[in-house]
């Protein structure tokens, strides 16, 4: 009975999912029609809890910013490119050996270290820099090493920016975006000039090393733009919200003819009748307001800031001398911005407040949540209530092993 | 096994070798395999969070902390050696029931307040219900949880709940029916409409 009960929920609740009436489903089962309907109405209620969730597409792009990011230190470092950049004559290697024993506990390489571009000591902070590498002998700490040090670089520029410096400069990150001679590479507008050399074949999503000089009105003009790394490609729909989310939440009025089909594809039967499938969960959240002449509420990364025109959450904001602005709004932060948008369609920005601290990637480990041992290679007694509670001590070591299949008998 | 074209769900054609592959070049830093890890299972990770903790930002932290913990294990050398989703989707539940274990237990009188009949106003009745059912949910054993918030939150298909959970397809099926009837008996529902 239990099997054969099994047997016809779950073909139901594919049935449903193809398009099926619930009536010509439970028509299959007339001895257990009461009992499936009474079921497939708690699963109904059950799927439609799943329907409200909408990925939040800052917290993703956040997410995944660091996390390729923190990936990027998985690379191999590439000590020629270093070079170009900056190359460090072994001279200059002792030299900064000197001076890290000789001054580094006078506070001369402690100075440089909060050292831009264009500043006095930032050469020693550098060589220094160029120095650790050198007596970094594991591989990977020096491939880490490495990434801390190109965040660095992007943190500098940003503070160049903020501060409207004109300096020469240099880091290296995605390709965000290419219009025409207007670039953005990790949310900095890149511009490129008759001048600019361009080495490699830059594409969106490619790893490339800029170097250029800080614009007072936000930007870097590029003297050298150089492909690293093909990268990760950079498509629309990935700055489309959630469209994962509205696909699958979209019912299929063709049956699938397949023996499973996504149980989220059509509701089932529940009491909650506004709880639509179908319903196209909207993309980030708050999303703006209004269209014309009303105000305009959203939340965004700062993508870039220059005098006029912040880019924010893929939206350009005009910034006038009205415009308040609460904290101190910095490339790669989450900010809050109230706007109007006038009758060219251009947002003009009223009020823009600082959300979070950083939305760049951070260069310690993530402390939270706290560390929970890996799955495990068994899952819980199915019938163990509030197994949750006892199975997993939270401080012990992640044991390497990892779930792998578990058969497990069918009652 | 194919779902309906939605963008960044997992198939059986891509989640074993591809996955697999993915892992491989991940391991070596790659951007694309990285990009297309994350892209692939972010969306999921945070409903799957979301479902079973009914919080958007504790659902954001557990999904950003799984790829933490993702290049953590890429960077100690120690890449996952069950399937990919099976992995990831594991990490969530750890984290998921960290979350439980540190938060404060939703008492049963809520869920009592919530059957008792109290009205709420109508355009509160729906989360009301959410909560209701989530409330009820937590009553379930932990694999119970895990398979209605694979199977009905993040609308993963048998063979894909299977893979995730590291069970054989039928075991799956009949989790998913013994946790459902589970939850019918906690939200006190009976075969009578």
């Amino acid at each position: 009975m239990t099997d054969e009960l099994t047997e016809a929920f779950d073909d139901c609740l594919n049935a449903l999912a193809a398009g099926v009436r619930l009536d010509d489903c439970l028509a299959r089962y007339s001895a257990l029609r009461d009992e499936l309907r009474s079921l497939l109405k708690v699963a109904g209620a059950a799927q439609a809890m799943g329907a409200s969730a909408t990925v939040p597409q800052p917290a993703e792009m956040s997410s995944r910013a660091k996390f390729l990011a923190g990936g990027a230190q998985l690379r191999p470092a590439s000590p020629p490119r270093r070079a170009r950049w900056w190359p460090v004559p072994r001279a200059a290697v002792a030299l900064a050996v000197l001076v890290f024993v000789v001054a580094g506990t006078g506070g001369v390489v402690a100075a440089s270290a909060q050292t831009l571009p264009g500043d006095v000591l930032y050469g020693v902070k550098r060589t220094v820099e160029q120095t650790q590498l050198l007596f970094t002998l594991d591989e990977d700490s020096r491939s880490q090493l490495q990434g801390e040090f190109d965040e660095r670089r992007v943190e500098e520029v940003q503070t160049l920016i903020i501060q409207k410096r004109t300096t020469r400069v240099e880091f290296s990150g995605q390709v965000e975006s290419m219009e025409g001679e207007r670039w953005s590479v990790r949310h900095i507008t890149v511009l490129l000039s008759p001048e600019t050399r361009v080495e490699g074949e830059p594409s969106l999503g490619a790893i490339v090393e800029v170097s250029g000089t800080s614009q007072e009105d936000g930007t870097v003009l590029a003297s050298l733009i150089a492909v690293t790394d093909e990268g990760a490609p950079i498509t629309p729909t990935r700055l489309t919200p959630t469209a994962s989310a509205t696909a699958q939440a979209t019912p299929t009025a063709t049956p699938i003819p397949t023996s499973t089909p996504p149980p989220t594809a059509t509701p089932l039967p529940t009491e909650t009748a506004s709880q639509d499938p179908a319903n196209p969960l909207p993309g980030a959240s708050p999303t703006p307001t209004a269209e014309q002449d009303e105000e305009v509420e959203f939340t965004g990364l700062v993508e870039s800031i220059s005098a006029n025109v912040w880019r924010i959450g893929g939206q350009d904001v005009t910034i006038t001398p009205a415009t308040e602005i609460s904290g101190s709004p910095q490339v790669g932060q989450m900010v809050k911005v109230k706007a109007v948008r006038d009758h060219s369609g251009a947002l003009v920005a009223r009020h823009i407040e600082v959300k979070e601290a950083t939305g760049q990637p951070e260069k310690s480990p993530t402390p939270q949540p706290p560390k929970t041992p890996e799955p495990s290679a068994t899952h819980e007694a199915d019938e163990t209530h509030e197994a949750d509670e006892t199975h997993e001590p939270s401080e012990t070591p992640k044991p390497t092993r990892t779930p792998g299949p578990t058969r497990t008998p069918t009652p | 096994m194919e779902l309906t074209g939605a963008p960044g769900m997992l198939s059986s054609d891509t989640s074993a070798s591809d996955n697999a592959m993915l892992l491989q070049q991940a391991r070596a830093g790659d951007a694309r395999a990285l990009a297309e890890i994350h892209d692939r299972y972010y969306p999921k990770l945070y409903r799957y969070a979301f479902y079973r903790l009914g919080d958007d930002a504790a659902a954001q932290d557990v999904a950003g902390e799984v790829f933490v913990r993702l290049l953590d294990t890429l960077r100690a050398g120690r890449p996952p050696q069950s399937t990919l989703s099976g992995w990831l989707f594991g990490v969530a539940a750890h984290l998921v029931a960290d979350h439980f274990r540190r938060a404060p237990r939703e008492s049963l009188e809520i869920l009592e307040w919530f059957t008792s009949g109290t009205s709420a106003a109508q355009e509160a009745e729906e989360r009301l219900q959410h909560q209701q059912v989530r409330a009820a949910m937590r009553q379930l054993t932990p694999e119970q949880q895990e398979v209605l918030a694979l199977r009905f939150g993040d609308g993963f298909t048998l063979e894909q709940t299977a893979e995730i959970m590291g069970k054989s397809v039928n075991a799956v099926k009949a989790l998913q029916f013994r946790a459902t009837a589970a939850l019918r008996r906690t939200l006190g529902e009976t075969g009578n409409d």
